[in-house]
């Protein structure tokens, strides 16, 4: 016999289930203030570490807590060009950022309808995009990284692009796999009985319901995105030296860690590591939250 | 004599599976008229789903249909291509299905699923789409109907939710429905409930049915002409009333002692000795000799059509009712 009571809705009791952990919500809070933080840089910003008439070289290197010639506090010191590290943090952050979620989305946009594709109309279309699929993750993301920078070149959207081409079939395997469970249900043969298009049923029908996997798969995917931009501008093949990303700061202060200016590196690799680490909180979370095996 | 909706001839479907070849429906051949109601009776794996599957072009690999035809109006719906089948479906021919947990999009609205049905089909603007929805919704006695357009299916009782499936297969008024036991996962109260309204709705439109259940009492009441399926074949065809009061072929007799209201109360329940055949390895000739009183060594071959009278027939060497 079904069940007669109405429930409730499964993005609701989600939440409710999400909250019960208060070490996820300090890390969705952190997420948050970081993502504020990265998106009001410009006026959050002491000093626009881009515009070079308010950098002195002459205040470069200076320790936390010191102040510029003209009483400006440079609260986490400055960098090798004299620049605020707390500004030079904050823009790094926006780049940093930048570049992940934008690259986590289209991959997912690219990897989510590649994988919805090879799950509903099978046969030669599946084991075309599911060959491509497995050669890609047959290779090391850094590997293929490295190789098309040192093709293309440094710039944003290069960036942008290996990361995409490095990301998306991940999104397509887990988006066939939990597709091609959706699409064994009664609901799938229901919608076809009613005549609608595949385009329909696949994209309004079967999508909705596989946005978990992706939800938690994208989470955990920006933050790998964000380290593995970080680790390609810390190896000189990354951003250009203008568009300073977390990565970058930390790279262009490694050379004076060993003379005990530590700051220069330390700030923006702290500020990386709790990014990092609260996104992946979160996508833990999720994970817990929106597994239907884990599920009470 | 009333127009022929559906026409059915020697359709076999097939799946092919690790244990063998199974033929699911076996030259089934069956029609149904303009504004009548078929009941297609049958235990669980008699092949009487895979019939309205069939008719529904919704068989997949390793499922196909091998053999036979299946014509709506002056159109062979095995011959259609991807496209024309998709205009007959949900607009001329819709089905209904037995979980009305499960055929409901669970993130979709219910406004959602009305409109985007009615808009597949007609060139029809949204205000006009819910008006339609609302109205059927009425019909279906949903109380308020607007308030329920907005929910999500999991927000409505399994009672609503399959007279919003029933609402969304009646939107396009089609002329006929496979009724896949529409009524089976519902409590006895309801189940009466949705009949009665489905009934007043399909008389209304003069809709033709082809009402699948396992429940001969349910049966009964919808019916008027009956199908009872053995093994993926029709083993006995007749109008309602008289195939239950006389059955002619003995799976459809033991089929109606074995109904508990029917058995005297104090002594064991009556079944049918035996269990339903694999369908990998059916006996030859009639797959219900084994479990058959009146079987002799005939019945291992294939047992002949017998016509009982104009309106009946039965698939049967032995059927009660034949003038020797």
């Amino acid at each position: 016999m079904i069940n007669l009571v109405p429930q409730e809705h499964p993005w609701r009791s989600a939440w409710h289930h999400y909250c019960q952990s208060p070490f996820a919500v300090i890390a969705l809070i952190v997420c948050a203030i970081i993502l504020l933080a990265a998106a009001f840089a410009p006026w959050l910003a002491p000093q626009n570490p881009y515009d070079l008439n308010v950098i002195d070289f002459f205040d470069s290197k200076l320790p936390p807590g010191s102040r510029a010639s003209n009483d400006f506090l440079y609260v986490l010191g400055t960098d090798g060009q004299g620049r605020d590290m707390f500004s030079a943090m904050l823009y790094g952050l926006r780049i940093s950022l930048f570049v992940g979620v934008l690259s986590g989305l289209v991959a997912i946009l690219i990897g989510m309808s590649l994988g919805l594709m090879a799950a509903y109309l099978g046969g030669w279309v599946d084991s075309l995009i599911m060959r491509v699929v497995d050669f890609m993750l047959g290779f090391p993301t850094i590997l293929v990284a490295l190789m098309l920078l040192a093709i293309l070149g440094q710039g944003v959207d290069k960036v942008i692009f290996a990361l995409i081409l490095v990301q998306w079939a991940y999104f397509a395997r887990a988006v066939r796999g939990a597709a091609l469970v959706e699409r064994q249900k009664e609901y799938i043969e229901a919608a076809q009985s009613l005549g609608l298009s595949d385009q329909r049923i696949m994209f309004g029908h079967i999508m909705p319901n596989c946005l978990a996997p992706v939800i938690v798969l994208g989470t955990m995917q920006v933050a790998s995105a964000i380290s593995t931009e970080a680790t390609l501008s810390f190896l000189g093949l990354g951003l250009p030296i203008t568009e300073p990303s977390l990565g970058l700061l930390i790279s262009n202060g490694y050379s004076n860690m060993l003379s005990g200016r530590y700051w220069i590196s330390v700030y923006p690799g702290l500020l990386l590591l709790v990014t990092v680490f609260s996104i992946n909180v979160v996508g833990d979370r999720l994970r817990d939250v929106l597994n239907p095996r884990l599920s009470r | 004599m009333t127009q022929c909706i559906l026409e059915i001839r020697d359709l076999t479907t097939r799946f092919e599976t690790k244990q063998g070849i199974a033929n699911a429906v076996d030259r089934l051949s069956l029609q149904i008229y303009e504004g009548e109601v078929v009941g297609l009776v049958g235990e669980s794996g008699s092949g009487k789903s895979m019939t309205g599957y069939s008719i529904m072009g919704l068989i997949e690999p390793p499922g196909s249909i091998v053999s036979g035809s299946i014509r709506y109006r002056d159109q062979d719906l095995c011959a259609l291509d991807k496209d024309q089948l998709r205009q007959l479906r949900g607009d001329r021919i819709a089905m209904i299905f037995q979980d009305p947990m499960m055929s409901l999009n669970p993130v979709l609205r219910i406004d959602t699923q009305l409109i985007e049905t009615l808009k597949a089909h007609r060139a029809i603007d949204k205000q006009h789409a819910i008006q339609r929805a609302t109205k059927l919704l009425c019909a279906m006695g949903i109380p308020s109907p607007e308030a329920r357009l907005r929910q999500y299916p999991h927000q409505l009782s399994g009672g609503m939710r399959q007279r919003i499936a029933i609402a969304i297969a009646l939107l396009l008024e089609p002329d006929l429905i496979i009724a896949d036991e529409p009524t089976t996962a519902l409590d006895v109260t309801i189940q009466a409930q949705i009949i009665h309204e489905f009934q007043t709705l399909i008389e209304g439109r003069g809709t033709s049915v082809l009402w699948i259940t396992h429940d001969l009492a349910v049966a009964s009441t919808m019916a008027d002409r009956l199908a009872i399926m053995y093994a993926g074949q029709i083993v006995e065809f007749g109008p309602a009333v008289e195939v239950l009061k006389t059955p002619a072929h003995p799976y459809t007799a033991g089929l109606l002692r074995s109904i508990p209201s029917r058995n005297i109360r104090g002594k064991p329940l009556q079944q049918i000795p035996g269990s339903t055949p694999s369908l990998t390895h059916l006996p030859p000739g009639c797959p219900f000799a084994p479990r058959c009183e009146r079987a002799t060594s005939v019945c291992s071959t294939e047992p002949p059509l017998q016509h009982i009278s104009a309106s009946r027939s039965a698939q049967c060497h032995f059927p009660w009712g034949m003038s020797s």
